[in-house]
């Protein structure tokens, strides 16, 4: 009898760690998602947008072709940093993505789209990129995308007061560069299983060895009403969401990443990338190039495995009636005290893309 | 609607139903999955309009378990497509082997009366079949598994 109860622990422990707070807002999401809300987040597109950044900027580096370029990195004035040679061999930087628009005066405008601590140890090469949802309430009880155009050093003290964590450099990055950046490094070659389309946001491919320009990529990572082409002659809508879509983001990063890699002895495309590279990022004023590329190159020599969190929070309604995240207390200790580990995090296993 | 209370409701199922679902579900299924599917069925229908939460949201699960030909199979098996499953049961003993292969509303039945400790009525009440529908599943659960178990102990 107790080897039955037994057994049926071992079934209802099974799976990864559960936790509830992401399962219903994840439920929440889907919900919203189905009555035709607007996506709420896009840290993966971030994270994609980020490592491509990372990874031309340090070839580039890597073949001695920056500096001239840096110059003319746009900066911001963040104002309360943290001195970065408190702990030297740990660097911390908050990484924010932007989406730029036109505001309702026609004046340029920016609305906060996700925002991510980004943490390296240069001597283990321990990596770790902690989410803070875009929903948090800041301590006015405001959320921290809310405001218009959003203060860099209120989001920084606002970061710093919610985990505890100093930070030391400042990142921006424009979703918009994205496709700029796919085109500069001659497309994406990725392998395509079966045909699928997006009637919504166009995207068309066959099946086989296809080449993405940059929209075409944008619709690829960003398609949520995918469909494919059966063997039997029928289009099917593919029923995997948003889940789907993040598979697709890492699909899409690794043939970037292999495409970059191969486009690093023409000097040409390095200068267009590294002017895609320049557009899309703003650096706080203190950030030197030098120590970007440091940091750009200590994060490859590593081979940058990453240790992908999400600050644990709880759902608030406030009095006019809108939702904002609060941190979970109980469970913010454990989620920091694993962003902050300084150990190496094993390797992750990743389905490769395959095409020649 | 307010969802403050929406998802403090749903999040006090979350432990008994995860478990439920890593139970019932099939093997190559995130347990995750199907609680959140099950949650936002129950936000579509409207936490007011059910009576028993934990118990609607349970009848979901297994609903999505037992049937293949419904979208949320259609759904998991495109994922699995998409690349390999991360998920998998450690089948460490042959019992536990036993146990995934069973049907998904006997293995219900069986957890319910075995581990959560339901008498039968209740069981019935809560999976809304009848008293008689619930004692001959566990039954037939227990003969597929050959186990040598009274009634009795597992009242």
């Amino acid at each position: 009898m107790s080897e039955l109860t037994d057994a049926f622990e071992a079934l209802a422990g099974r799976g990864a760690p559960g936790d509830a707070t992401a399962t219903v807002l994840a439920a929440f999401t889907r919900l919203d998602a189905t009555r035709g809300a607007p996506p709420r987040r896009r840290t993966s597109l971030m994270l994609v947008a980020a490592a491509l950044v990372v990874v031309v900027g340090t070839v580039a580096a890597a073949v001695g072709y920056v500096h001239d370029k840096a110059a003319r990195i746009r900066r911001v004035d963040v104002g309360s940093l943290a001195a970065p040679d408190a702990t030297p061999d740990v660097m911390t930087v908050l990484a924010v993505g932007v989406e730029r628009y036109t505001g309702p005066d026609t004046r340029p405008a920016k609305r906060l789209d996700a925002v991510m601590l980004l943490r390296l140890n240069r001597v283990t090469g321990a990596t770790a990129a902690l989410s803070l949802p875009r929903d948090l309430a800041d301590d006015d009880g405001n959320r921290l995308s809310a405001s218009p155009s959003i203060s860099p050093g209120h989001v920084v003290d606002e970061v710093e007061r919610i985990t505890n964590v100093a930070v030391e450099h400042y990142v921006e990055f424009d979703y918009a560069a994205f496709t700029k950046l796919v085109d500069v490094i001659g497309g994406v070659r990725m392998a395509v299983a079966q045909p699928i389309r997006d009637r919504l946001s166009g995207l068309d491919l066959a099946a086989g060895c296809v080449t993405l320009d940059g929209q075409t990529a944008l619709a690829f990572v960003r398609a949520r009403h995918l469909e494919t082409h059966e063997a039997d002659g029928r289009w099917t809508v593919d029923p995997t969401g948003d889940l789907g879509r993040v598979q697709r983001q890492q699909q899409l990063l690794n043939a970037a990443v292999t495409q970059w890699r191969r486009h690093t002895r023409d000097p040409r495309a390095i200068d267009d990338a590294l002017d895609a590279v320049t557009d899309a990022v703003r650096l706080d004023d203190d950030f030197s190039v030098a120590e970007l590329l440091r940091f750009a190159r200590d994060w490859q020599r590593h081979d940058g495995t990453l240790r992908l969190l999400t600050l644990p929070t709880d759902i608030a309604t406030l009095p006019n009636g809108a939702v904002v995240l609060h941190p979970r207390d109980a469970d913010v200790p454990a989620a920091l005290a694993e962003f902050t580990r300084d150990d190496v995090a094993a390797q992750p296993t990743t389905p490769a893309a395959a095409c020649g | 609607m307010d969802r403050e209370a929406d998802g403090r409701a749903l999040a006090a199922t979350y432990p008994t139903l995860r478990r439920f679902a890593a139970v019932v579900g099939p093997p190559d299924v995130e347990p995750d999955d199907l609680v959140q599917e099950a949650f936002v069925r129950a936000l579509r229908k409207g936490l007011s309009e059910i009576d028993d939460l934990t118990a609607f949201l349970r009848r979901v699960v297994l609903n999505l378990s037992s049937t293949s030909r419904r979208s949320f199979a259609r759904r998991q098996s495109a994922l699995a497509r998409l690349g390999p499953v991360t998920t998998s049961v450690e089948l460490e003993t042959p019992l536990v082997t036993e146990l995934s292969r069973l049907p998904a509303d006997l293995r219900a039945v069986l957890w319910l009366a075995e581990v959560e400790g339901w008498r039968y009525a209740e069981i019935a009440e809560l999976l809304g079949c009848s008293e008689d529908a619930a004692r001959t599943r566990a039954a037939r659960a227990r003969r597929r598994l050959r186990l040598e178990l009274t009634e009795e102990a597992s009242r």
